[in-house]
Formats: structure tokens, sequence, C-alpha cells
């Protein structure tokens, strides 16, 4: 007998329906149109939004941290620097954020229809990744900008590590929304925590200054964060400046490896019994 | 060899009731703490502080041990009266929800329509809208530029396609939707009551529809209250009650054990044939009746007459004086042949009673007649003043 579905009580934790995704892969562009369209609906400025966001975070950077706590960018120009910084955690952060209210904001669809349920996660991924592209048309524009004014930055076949970056940065944002998306449906506390872990986590994550000011002791603490390796990457790649060695690359990549089978280890034991729960 | 389609292997579902989960965190924690100092827990139910332990829930089985096969083409009638388990079937069918112990196994893409409308973006127009739910319910993009002109035609609103949904009306949207799904062409079709919404007109092309694709090789799964319906639309027929399958064969063997489940002991009388003229004359004949026991005033009712272009809904009215005002049926055929008469009281005006929805045994004020298909009718839920009209010399 060759079934095309069996339905059993309890499925593989780690068992990632690639085909399925991939028979449903019309539903994810679908939900990528949905929610890029409707996120700046009735907005006046509408996508340039997406562009301007960072921008502002950046000047607001460049103002309180540069000019004002005086704090050292290794002579690369602040604006790009604080821009690489907030383009790349952006990213980060849009992924977790929309990943994580997967269940909940998704519960009523969920509870009438089947599809597998990690498309929501990677759509969300696709959607800010669109984002991140057309900030990258701001930074390279910019960057640009002060080439041509002879500030000290250079990109050569460095920038080739981008697409890891990326994707290193996607599988952490998928892991980390996935799981505290999985949280939330037993405990709603965990998404008003949410935005404030975040920021903290961003303060750790050399976000507004350079991995070269920390001081020594700390830097163990440091490499555990996998945002530190990418953005600092980043910018090495980009201008020529940050700190990467060896054991910050593979400390790096375990972890985001470790968080992103946990991730949706967690959130398939979650997706097969949501409905009751929410 | 037989083509089954479906099979499910002792499928069972627990839920459980009482204290289902703490949302909360930090009362997590406080209960914790609790345990851990040897106080009482603040958070804990009034049962629990005798034995001082983690709260037992009790369990709750929404389904026990349901096996069955379903072939190929078979278009099923799932019954069974509120709380017995049938939506739990139908959405571990439809994989919303895992069993808690047993196994199914399908055969062929399956398309569930347990409401009607999932999925919509009120802001997106109805043309992306249609693209939008035919790839929530497992369409290409291909196969819904297929179907999209027949989808429309199906909705009948093709000026509005390019209009956002929000600025639908409510009937507007539940035909796009249905029109959606009607079109999916799966191989296992699941309908969980979709049918309760919209007109009478467009009821009746739904139901043309599924009898459209009945010759197709669907293998359709239908949940319905009314045992007319299931006569009329289906080949096969189950009914589940507190979570058990109490019958499974042809859809006339299972409708008679739903309606002796019911209480209801005969069901020979039903005419699968012609379901609404059959029963204009027979709401006509137990209106007579009613008269007669409430002393007379003059009985009218909505039935449903079939007409050229369909089933038309007639309003009939009614003047008495005695203290019954107004008398009203289920607004639609598809509630035969548990026929509800619904009474307006003083306490209920008309108005109010118009607002209802069809199911109009809900509220208490009002007193429901239910006419059985042995064509007794009685008084129901009135213990004290039942009283049952025997209709031996009726000859319709």
């Amino acid at each position: 007998m060759n079934w095309t579905t069996v339905i059993k009580p309890h499925e593989s934790l780690f068992h990632i329906p690639w085909r399925e995704i991939w028979d449903y892969r019309e539903l994810v562009l679908r939900l990528v149109h949905r929610d890029f369209i409707s996120r700046y609906k009735q907005t006046i400025l509408g996508s340039a939004w997406y562009v301007l966001q960072p921008l502002f975070t950046s000047l607001m950077f460049v103002l309180v941290f540069s000019n004002i706590a005086k704090i050292s960018t290794n002579k690369i120009p602040p604006i790009l620097f604080y821009l690489a910084g907030s383009v790349c955690w952006g990213y980060f952060q849009g992924c977790v954020t929309n990943t994580a209210g997967t269940f909940l904001s998704n519960s009523s669809l969920f509870d009438k229809v089947y599809f597998p349920r990690l498309v929501v996660p990677i759509s969300q991924l696709i959607v800010n990744l669109i984002g991140f592209v057309m900030q990258m048309f701001l930074f390279l524009a910019l960057y640009l900008y002060f080439y041509l004014k002879g500030a000290p930055i250079s990109m050569g076949w460095r920038i080739i590590v981008l697409p890891v970056l990326l994707f290193q940065m996607a599988a952490l944002g998928l892991g980390v929304g996935c799981l505290v998306s999985a949280v939330t449906t037993r405990f709603r506390d965990l998404q008003v925590l949410l935005g404030f872990f975040m920021q903290l986590w961003m303060y750790a994550s050399c976000v507004v200054y350079p991995l070269s000011i920390v001081p020594e002791q700390y830097r163990w603490f440091y490499a555990l964060n996998p945002m530190v390796f990418i953005i600092e990457a980043f910018r090495f790649a980009f201008m020529g400046q940050g700190i990467v060695d060896l054991l910050q690359i593979i400390v790096s990549f375990f972890v985001s490896i470790i968080v992103v089978i946990a991730g949706i280890a967690l959130f398939n034991k979650t997706e097969r019994t949501c409905v009751d729960i929410i | 060899m037989s083509d089954t389609v479906i099979r499910a292997e002792n499928l069972s579902k627990k839920y459980r009731l009482g204290v289902i989960n703490r949302r909360q965190l930090v009362d997590q924690i406080e209960s914790w703490v609790a345990r851990e100092l040897g106080r009482p827990d603040p958070h804990a139910s009034i049962f629990e502080h005798a034995n001082d332990r983690m709260p037992t829930p009790y369990d709750f089985w929404a389904l026990r041990d349901i096996s069955l096969e379903i072939q190929r083409g078979d278009i099923v009638g799932v019954m069974g009266q509120n709380g017995s388990g049938k939506s739990t079937l139908l959405k571990i069918l439809s994989r919303i929800t895992a069993p808690t112990l047993g196994q199914a196994y399908l055969r062929g893409r399956l398309a569930s329509l347990l409401e009607v409308g999932t999925g919509f973006n009120y802001d997106l127009t109805g043309k992306e809208n249609v693209y939008l739910n035919g790839s929530i319910l497992g369409l290409k993009k291909r196969e819904i530029d297929d179907r999209y002109k027949r989808i429309v035609e199906f909705a009948e609103i093709p000026d509005f396609m390019n209009t956002p949904v929000k600025r639908y009306s409510s009937g507007m949207r539940v035909r796009l939707a249905f029109a959606v799904a009607a079109h999916l062409e799966p191989d296992i079709l699941i309908l969980d009551e979709v049918l309760a919404v919209g007109d009478a007109k467009f009821q009746e092309k739904c139901l043309n529809r599924i009898d459209e694709i009945k010759n197709s090789g669907v293998t359709v799964l239908f949940v319905s209250h009314s045992s007319q319906q299931v006569l009329q639309l289906c080949t096969k027929g189950i009914v589940l009650h507190d979570g058990k399958l109490v019958a499974a064969g042809t859809a006339k063997d299972a409708t008679k054990e739903y309606l002796k489940l019911l209480h209801i002991d005969s069901c020979e009388d039903i005419n699968s044939e012609f379901p609404e003229s059959r029963l204009g004359l027979l709401v006509g004949k137990i209106a007579a009746l009613i008269i007669q026991n409430i002393q007379g005033g003059q009985l009218v009712f909505n039935i449903p007459v079939e007409t050229q272009d369909g089933v038309r809904i007639i309003d009939v009215g009614w003047v008495s004086n005695s203290r019954l005002k107004t008398l009203r049926t289920h607004p639609t055929w598809s509630a035969a042949p548990d026929l509800c008469v619904n009474i307006v009281s003083n306490k209920r005006p008309p108005q109010q009673v118009e607002k209802d929805d069809h199911f109009l045994l809900r509220s208490g004020a009002q007193e429901t007649w239910i006419v059985y298909p042995n064509l007794a009718v009685h008084r129901h839920k009135n213990q004290h003043n039942t009283f049952v009209i025997p209709i031996k010399d009726i000859v319709i």
C-alpha cells in the first residue's frame, strides 16, 4: 500500500519536511508578497521606510556614540561604521521578531488549514531579505561616496563571505525566533520580554562600538555571541577593519548550529499541538 | 482490490480539562517557589490543597478508538450531536492537530475547508486573495490561473475582483471563499459545516457543486446536522457519539442510527428524492395541527419551495388572538427532518427572532416544536407539558 500521508501521534523532532516545503513554495512567495505589501500599507512613505529606518538609527548612533561619547570607529567614517552594524542587526532582529510571532499571529489560520508550518518563518526570512537588499544599496551608495572622498576603506575578494554571513544570520534568526515562538504559545510573557532582550543583545553585539575597544578579559564572552562575529566580519569584508579569528569563527558557527537545531526541534514539537493550547 | 483512500486505526485524542496551563511564567515560578518552601501553592485550584501535589488535570477523550476505511469516490456524511467529536476527527485527518494515539493513512491530496474565508487578507484585493487563499489550500499558481475564470463566475462578483476585500460585504466574502474551495479539485475534500453560511440560493449552488464533483472520483467527508442533506448527497455515512464511532455504513443505515440516537424512531417516511416539496406539504399539515392545539389563529411558515431557478424561501405570516404572536420555521430546508418551529412570545418580539441564525433551539425563552418524521408533533423541552399529536390520518 502506498500512502501519500501517514498521520502519527509523534513525529521525529528533527524532521524537516523539505519536500513538502518545496511543494508549498508558491505559498512562501504569496506570504512574502502579502507581508511586504501590507507592512507599510497606508503609510505615506511606503517602502521607503525599509531604507529610512536604519539610516535614522545610524544617524542617531553617530550623534550619541561618535560625537558625544567619542567612541572610536578606527578611522572608518562613523555613519558607514554604524550603518554596517544596523543593517546586519536589523536583518537579524527582523528575522527573530517576525518568526517569534508565528504561532500567535497566525493562530486563526493554523486552526483551520494545514500546510507545513515552517513555511511562515521561511517567508519571514525572505521578506526581511528584501529589506536587507534595499538597505545594502543605501550602504553601497554611501560607501562609494566616502570611497571617492578618500576615506581609508577598501573592499576586495573578502566580500565573497557576505552570502555566508547572510545565511548564518538567517539561520540564527530562524533558530532564536522558533524558540521564542514555541515558548510564547505557553508563556506570553516572553512576547513582552523579547523587545527588551533584543535591545540588550544589540548592545552586546558590537553594533555601536568595535570589538577592538573591548578589554581582553571580556572577549571570551563576546566570542560566544555569534552576532559579534557576523558584524565584525561584515565590517572587515567591506572596510578592512574588524577582529576575526579562527576560534571565533568556529564557536560562532557551532553556537548558530545548536540554536537552529534546538529552535526547529521545539518548533516541530509545538506545531503539532499548538492549536490545542492557544 | 478495494481502493481505500483513508484508513484510520484506533485514532484517539485526549484533551486536558481543568488546569490547562499557566500562561504566565511568573505564576509558574511562584508555584514552584512555594512548593520548594513547603507553602501552599498560591495558584493552585481549590481542589489541590488536599494532596499538595502538582495539579492533575483530568483527561477528556474527545475521540476514542476510531477505526474506519473510506473508499475512493465515497461521499461520506459525518453525523453526530454537538461535542461528539466530528470536528476533532476532521482536524486530525486534515493534520491540524496530532492524534494522541493511533494512526491514519491518506492517499492523494487533501483539502479541508473547516471555515469559509480562511486566510483572507483584508488589505489585498479579491483577485490577490484568490491566489493567496488558493496557495494556502495547496494549489500551484498555474492551477489557480486555470480556474480563475470559473471561480469568478461561481462567486458572481466579477466587478469587485480588484477591490480590497475589506470593502466587501460579508456575503461577498463567503461567496468568494467557497468559490475558491469548490474549485480546488483535490482527491479528498473535507467540509465542516461550511454550508451553514450564505443565503439559500447560494447554498443550493454549493450543494449542486458538491453533486458535480461527486462524479469526478473525489472523496468527500461532509459534516452535517441534517440527515436530509446526508441522504440527498452522500453515499456513505458515519455517526459519532461521545467520541466513539457508533455507526458506519450506507448513508441510509447511518442516518437511521443517527435518528435513533436522537430518539427519533423511524425514518421510513423520509423521501430522499423530493425533500423540498414534501417538506412544504408536511409543514402545511403540521401548521394546521399546531393551530388546533393552541386554539385558533393563523399559522405562517417560511417554506422553501422549488422554483425554476432553485429553492426560494417564501415568507408567510401569522396572526392570533392567543398569547403567541409569530411563528417561524428553520429558514432553510437543510434543517429537515428535525424541523423546529420557533414561536415568538411577548418576551421575544419578531424583530429579535429575525436576527437569530437558524439554531433556534438555543434560547430558553422560546418554545420549540419538534416534528418527527413519523408525523408526530410535540412541544420540545417542556417536560411538564409535553404532548404528542398523532397524525395518523394525514395523507401526503
